[in-house]
């Protein structure tokens, strides 16, 4: 049973088609990547996934629940988490705060109890410091867990940005290219903290990516998107070998 | 960084407001010196201390507002004005205890905000300014035209009682300040509340990233509107209180250029910072304080033909023109406002053997 259906989707903007009838899966407790050049509209898959673009044609399944029609914050709650290809933290924040404004829905205490800083309220913020600091943990954050992340630099960014979707504790998490225009090093280190999320956690995962060999090792699945058309899907081994995708992918970027 | 290297050893002390015993102790003194001022004091300085005091509450409302949540109002002054007229009337048309009217007018000021708040969904920045600029208009000639019967008009206006608190009368500059001063405690401890737990943060995250926020579950509708709550909230009670001290109120008391004057004091304070609410209202205050203080001697200086009885003109020329001038000179020497000065000045006691 799949944790996302996304059914024939389609998207255009002005007239221009950027998703066409677009359908895949992303099975329970899987890896799942989506690759494809600049501008194929792996982006605009994710967009739709949480709401912020409305597809005019096509369903998406969350979990059972058909999420097309929601808003963004209600589908949030049922349990999609996201980061951003180009960072957007509250910066602002710390990067505690950051995390424990990612945990938002997990809280219930009100105004009145906030206001008071009694009970509820007070019992909360501990009790979710308590589980951010786990985050800050497995994500490698301490030092700045108290930096205003503005002030941070990209990696770093990227990190709490990765931590604070982690801190809604998704039951899918989407993760638009989250090793866009890092070093080898980060990429490396990246990569470990998706495998530990998804080896602790059991969260799956939909993963963006423009570069095909990272995603290669790692998925389970992989849907390859060219023109806001899907040309394959399948495990990595069979993709990889795919003509269509080494014509379209592979071969136009050797060339 | 923490004063003299604290070390946290549980969560509840990352979020406590006093961390450290300097913190503690300063405020106690800070207490005692407010406790033990009107035996020293004159009349005066403890009516400046209650207007500042009065100030500060619905310049904090407002701090959460725009330095909080990031929106905007320019209807402040008349949010108080329904908090002023809705506690003495509550007083002296339904009898009701002083105790008791006081959050009523709370809740009135605060649901007028809602109101014209509901525009914050759909409108941003200069737009939405437009948008609460009404409440400036609509507030004052609701007050005259509706019901001048009772609440007055604009002429004779309406008088306020002084608060009775189980029997107690507060009816001098002294028992006044100490009402106040303990009420505007409680509202600044409420305020810092809201912004250090999940409600602030909400209001930072829709200010920082309104789309982010939407996406990672804050409603941003919801919050927005809760910040143009509890903004209002602190404007009727400010206003309740501001009628209590004056005993008399009319619609002109409520400008529009009162609600300029409380964004200036949130920018001068310092945004998305609960203490600078309070320096910017005291800042601004004092220098209103000193503005009527100079116009008279000013006055005397004038060539013959332009003194007597003109001292009031050059007196709202006067305030005009600091207030202009103290905003332009913040926003250029110290945009961060007096808080962030405040704590660079902290920084560099805390350093101070090592810092050069
Ligand atoms: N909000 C938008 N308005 C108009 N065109 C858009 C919008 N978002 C994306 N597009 C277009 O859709 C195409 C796919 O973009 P995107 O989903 O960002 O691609 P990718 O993430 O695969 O690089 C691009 O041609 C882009 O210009
Ligand atoms: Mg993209």
């Amino acid at each position: 049973m799949p944790i996302l259906k996304v059914d024939r989707v389609t998207l255009s903007f002005g007239g221009v088609t950027v998703l066409s009838n677009v359908s895949f899966d992303v099975e329970e407790k899987s890896i799942c990547s989506i690759i494809g050049p600049n501008g194929a509209g792996k982006t605009s898959i994710v967009n739709s996934i949480n709401g912020f673009y409305r597809p005019e044609n096509g369903r998406i399944i969350f979990s059972g629940n058909d999420i097309i029609r929601k808003p963004s914050h209600k589908i949030a709650a049922l349990g999609i988490g996201r980061t951003f290809q180009q960072i957007e933290l509250y910066t602002g924040l710390t990067s505690v705060e950051n995390m424990l404004a990612g945990r938002h829905m997990l809280f219930n205490s009100g105004m009145i109890s906030c206001a008071l800083f009694y009970g509820k309220a007070r019992r909360q913020e501990v009790e979710h410091r308590r589980a951010v600091e786990k985050i800050i943990d497995l994500l490698e954050i301490e030092p700045i867990r108290d930096e205003v992340v503005g002030n941070l630099s990209y990696g770093l960014r990227k990190r709490v940005e990765l931590g604070r979707a982690l801190a809604m504790e998704p039951s899918l998490l989407i993760l638009d290219e989250p090793m866009a225009g890092m070093n080898a090093e980060e990429k490396e280190d990246m990569v470990r903290f998706i495998l530990d999320i998804y080896d602790l956690k059991g969260t799956s995962i939909l993963l963006i990516e423009h570069d095909m060999g990272v995603v290669m090792d790692i998925s389970h699945k992989v849907v390859v998107l060219d023109f806001g058309v899907k040309i394959a899907d399948g495990a990595p081994e069979e993709v990889s070998v795919n003509p269509a995708v080494i014509e379209a992918y592979l071969g136009r970027k050797k060339a | 960084m923490k004063l003299f290297g604290t070390f946290d050893v549980r969560y509840t002390q990352c979020t406590a407001i006093f961390r450290t015993l300097t913190h503690k102790i300063t405020f106690v003194v800070f207490l005692l010196v407010l406790c033990f001022l009107p035996l020293i004091a004159g009349e005066q300085l403890l009516s400046l201390l209650t207007h500042i005091a009065i100030t500060s509450i619905t310049v904090l409302g407002l701090m959460i507002l725009v330095g909080y949540a990031g929106q905007i109002s320019l209807g402040q002054s008349a949010f108080m004005a329904v908090g002023a007229y809705a506690s003495g009337l509550l007083i002296t048309l339904c009898g009701f205890p002083f105790l008791l009217a006081l959050p009523c007018a709370g809740l009135a000021g605060g649901l007028a905000g809602l109101i014209f708040g509901i525009p914050s969904l759909r409108l941003k920045g200069f737009y939405l300014a437009m948008a609460t600029l009404a409440a400036s208009f609509i507030i004052p000639w609701l007050i005259v035209w509706v019901r001048p019967d009772i609440t007055g008009g604009v002429y004779p206006g309406l008088t306020v009682p002084p608060p009775v608190i189980f029997g107690f009368t507060f009816n001098t500059e002294t028992s006044m300040f100490y009402l106040v001063i303990t009420i505007t405690l409680i509202m600044i401890y409420l305020a810092k509340n809201i912004t250090r737990t999940r409600i602030g943060r909400a209001f930072v995250a829709i200010r920082d990233n309104d789309l982010a926020a939407e996406v990672l579950g804050i409603n941003i509708f919801k919050y927005k509107l809760m910040a143009f709550f509890i903004c209002s909230v602190y404007a009727g009670i400010s206003g309740a209180l501001w009628g209590h001290w004056q005993r008399a109120l009319n619609p002109e008391h409520f400008t529009l250029m009162d609600s300029v004057w409380y964004l200036g004091m949130v920018v001068v304070g310092g945004l998305g910072s609960i203490m600078g609410a309070v320096f910017g209202a005291a800042f601004i205050r004092i220098l209103e304080y000193f503005v009527t203080a100079v116009a008279p001697i000013l006055e005397g200086w004038l060539p013959e033909g332009l003194a007597g009885g003109y001292a009031i003109y050059i007196f709202v020329g006067l305030g005009a023109l600091t207030f202009g001038m103290s905003m332009i000179l913040f926003l250029i020497f110290q945009p961060r406002g007096i808080n962030h000065a405040w704590r660079v000045f902290l920084a560099s006691l805390r350093l101070h053997p090592f810092s050069d």
